[in-house]
């Protein structure tokens, strides 16, 4: 959407200018010339849902003003749940003319939304009226801009139930001002700063169905933010920065939620500084590092349990290079993050990580990549009954691979991956949880261009995965499992493209027990199959039409071993459908997705995706 | 002439401070820096929470609703029901009074241990029965309704409503390529009783752990 205005605003000055139109134009199509619109339209169906979205983007010269208008309205309806949605608003800025040298600028916003369900309905609307002026000069060497802005809020919100309802309204006016400057004394090393404080007061007004007075309060906003920012590169190979954020604001309200309203006074802050630094000695070669910390806080009078604070800090360490053919890269990282909710007790998490990988062409056909990753993530907590949450896991992961791609027809793949997680809980209660999973993994994939036009791809995977619990040798298990996959893909003529695809997969899964030299004896408990095939077909009827049809085959076996009983699902989709892509006359452009779906377990259905464009 | 000598002495050097990276990283994971805390023995009996592997849809969905019910000793449980790239998405008219549209799998996970450490009473969460559709590698249980309910202990086995909420999801599951499945979304929706959602009551905790 926002790609849109800003398309919209780009054209605009180039296509105002009324004086340079064709002779035999009309009125109407001068307009039309001169506020150029955009209009789109999209209405979607899936199942028992559906939304019709619109879009009216435009704008208007009017000597020395230029207005930008955006307007949006979406209506969504779930017939089955008898739940209604209406979101919709409109958005504009008239700019141009000057007062005393400096430029001026109106922004108005206007937004509704309300949700009706059988249990809940809920609406908001808000309007916001503000005029703005904006002077930047140079002095002393400092670039400086001031940006000030005024004007008028008004807010609605409004909550019910089936038992109670509650409405707050509220309208005030509101200041902002902020000042940025930045400094370049030199062309390596920079300083730029910014500080904003906005302040609002209105008059706000709760009126609930259980109580007949309306209660009246002032209320206010404020919030302050400063932001500092050092930018420095003492060599041509060297950047840093070092940045500092400081913010703050406190704000009164009435909450209305669940068909009642109370005056809710909130506080909110948060700091951060960093400090980042890159090297780039030569062109495959860069180092990064970067440090970090940061505080939080937010407090609510009323919603208390919404209350927390914390800090948190990190570093990080990277590299990457070329040595000797081979592309490297590393990166080692340490995390913490401390949150105090009020609700519960203060808790910490460490993160920390090293992960890399290593690129080498071994030859002019075949790549090979090894990569690796430790991660350690610790959760520890401040003694009381919290405590029984403390745990760490620890994941490590091996991923070793190679591709051959000899010219002609064939290429294929090998991989191997390795992938171990510790989970260990550090506390009496979920102890019984710790356990080691330890997953064992090889596929083989091979790709055939039979033709042109036809391919054939065989995928091959097997994977045993070890789940060892270490206090209760019962629940240990097995999966062992083998895929096969295969897809062909064909363009039979330049109208029609086909793909087939199946896949099987065997899982074997069983308890195992550890045996005193160490080895492990399966038992296995259960055997399934799953398959899974299917054929796609895509006919072109016309450049802007295809045709779908597609047909899906699933079926699940699902053997237990002490009983010998089977359980089968099987399941049969056919979905037939259409794909409209296509620009009109017109400045129309018009996109289309539908498709009925048949299934052997569900109702069919039918579902849509369309959308409407017009550039007048 | 002298810019390039500089040059390739900062090359040695940030090579040097790369390899002494790497170096760092293989002694850290040696020394330390890696180790996890000791295990401890488990204080009470492993028994009671109800655990299937992950081989099917229902059993993912009969998991999730025992790892709720045990709260913070089904907290491991509760996180392997969901996908990596799980997402949550509340009811459109809890969004609007939340503020917040959808979570994740961590912000999830974290606010429902801090739902149990806040229940000192029974958590109790149960699904209707129903059947999902099953296609290849997805699973979709269509608006299927749950209740869940907050109970205080009157007795060992038996406890009184406190608190019951219900609602109903479109909940969609996915498997990868070994079989294993776990949730990939849960969309959040109000029904027609006066009860809050288990979406709404999950996001209210939300608020406090979603910056």
């Amino acid at each position: 959407m926002a790609a849109a205005i800003a398309t919209a605003a780009a054209v605009l000055p180039a296509r105002a200018q009324p004086d340079g139109g064709p002779v035999d134009t009309t009125t109407a199509e001068m307009i039309m010339e001169a506020i150029s619109p955009k209009y789109q339209t999209s209405y979607n169906v899936t199942r028992q849902r559906t939304e019709w979205e619109q879009k009216l983007d435009f704008g208007v010269p009017l000597k020395g003003w230029t207005l930008n208008s955006s307007t949006r309205f979406k209506i969504g309806n779930d017939n089955q749940r008898d739940s209604h949605t209406r979101d919709g608003g409109t958005n504009g800025t008239l700019r141009g003319r000057t007062l005393l040298n400096l430029p001026l600028s109106f922004d108005f916003r206007i937004n509704r939304t309300s949700v009706d369900q059988p249990s809940v309905r809920t609406e908001n609307n808000s309007g916001d009226f503000t005029l703005s002026t904006k002077n930047t000069r140079t002095l002393l060497g400092i670039r400086h801009i001031l940006d000030f802005r005024g004007g008028l809020n008004t807010r609605n919100s409004l909550s019910a139930t089936a038992a109670r309802e509650s409405e707050n309204r509220e309208t005030g006016f509101r200041g902002h001002g902020e000042w940025r400057g930045r400094w370049t004394p030199r062309d390596n090393f920079s300083v730029e700063s910014a500080y904003s404080e906005e302040r609002t007061r209105s008059q706000a007004e709760l009126q609930e169905s259980t109580v007949d007075t309306v209660r009246s309060e002032d209320t206010s906003r404020n919030s302050r933010n400063l932001r500092f920012n050092v930018d420095y590169d003492p060599y041509r190979w060297v950047t840093s920065q070092l940045a500092y954020v400081n913010g703050t604001a406190e704000e009164e309200f009435f909450l209305v939620q669940s068909g009642t309203g109370e005056l809710e006074k909130k506080v909110s802050e948060n700091e951060r500084l960093s400090l980042n630094m890159a090297f780039k000695p030569r062109p495959n070669l860069e180092l990064t590092w970067g440090m970090s910390a940061d505080n939080t806080l937010q407090r609510h009078q009323v919603r208390d349990d919404r209350s927390s604070e914390g800090d948190g800090s990190q570093w990080e360490a990277a590299f990457k290079t070329k040595v000797w053919g081979t592309d490297v890269e590393s990166k080692l990282s340490r995390q913490r993050k401390f949150i105090n909710p009020q609700i519960s007790l203060g808790h910490e998490t460490i993160f920390k990580v090293w992960e890399g990988r290593f690129v080498r062409k071994l030859s002019q056909r075949l790549d090979g990549r090894v990569n690796y990753e430790v991660r350690l993530r610790q959760q520890f907590f401040d003694g009381g009954p919290d405590e029984i949450q403390d745990a760490d896991e620890l994941k490590t992961k091996y991923d070793t691979g190679l591709n051959y791609t000899p010219p002609g027809k064939w290429s294929a793949s090998v991989s191997y991956i390795n992938e171990n997680t510790n989970k260990i809980e550090a506390n009496g209660l979920r102890a019984s949880e710790t356990n080691d999973e330890e997953n064992h993994t090889v596929t083989i994939g091979i790709k055939y261009a039979m033709s042109a036009r036809t391919s054939i791809t065989q995928n091959y995977a097997i994977q045993a995965a070890y789940t060892t619990f270490m206090w209760d040798d019962s629940r240990n298990r097995l999966d062992r499992t083998q895929r096969i996959g295969t897809s062909v893909s064909s363009q039979l003529t330049p109208k029609i493209h086909i793909t087939m695809t199946h896949d099987y997969n065997l899982i074997d899964s069983g308890p195992f027990r550890i045996e005193e030299g160490g080895g492990r004896r399966f038992a296995r408990s259960s055997r399934s199959y799953r398959q899974d095939m299917q054929f796609a077909l895509d006919y072109v009827v016309w450049s802007w039409l295809t045709l779908i049809a597609n047909e899906r085959f699933t079926r699940n076996d699902r053997v237990a071993e002490a009983t010998g009983a089977t359980t089968v699902r099987k399941n049969l989709e056919l979905t037939q459908g259409f794909r409209i892509q296509r620009v009109l006359g017109g400045g129309v452009a018009v996109r289309a997705d539908g498709a009925f779906v048949r299934s052997s377990t569900t109702d069919s259905y039918f579902s849509l995706t369309s959308s409407l464009n017009k550039d007048f | 002439m002298a810019g390039n000598t500089e040059s390739s002495r900062a090359s040695r050097g940030v090579l040097g401070t790369a390899v002494f990276l790497m170096a760092a990283g293989w002694i850290a994971s040696g020394c330390g820096f890696f180790d996890t805390r000791n295990p401890v023995r488990p204080i009470v009996p492993p028994e009671g929470l109800k655990s299937l592997p992950q081989t099917s849809p229902q059993n993912v969905a009969c998991n999730f609703a025992n790892a709720v019910q045990f709260g913070l000793a089904g907290l491991s449980q509760f996180t392997d029901s969901l996908d990596e790239e799980f997402v949550m998405t509340f009811d459109v008219a809890d969004s609007s009074e939340l503020n917040l549209g959808s979570i994740g799998r961590a912000a999830t996970t974290e606010s429902f241990r801090l739902a149990a450490t806040t229940e000192e009473d029974s958590l109790h969460f149960e699904f209707e029965e129903k059947q999902p559709e099953e296609l290849g590698n997805t699973a979709l249980y269509n608006q299927i309704s749950y209740t869940f309910n907050i109970l205080t202990r009157v007795g060992p086995d038996s406890g009184v409503v406190r608190e019951a909420y219900s609602g109903s999801a479109d909940i969609r599951l996915e498997t990868n390529d070994f079989g294993q499945w776990a949730m990939i979304s849960w969309d959040d929706f109000n029904d027609a009783e006066a009860t809050l959602s288990w979406g709404r009551y999950l996001g209210e905790f939300a608020l406090t752990v979603v910056p």
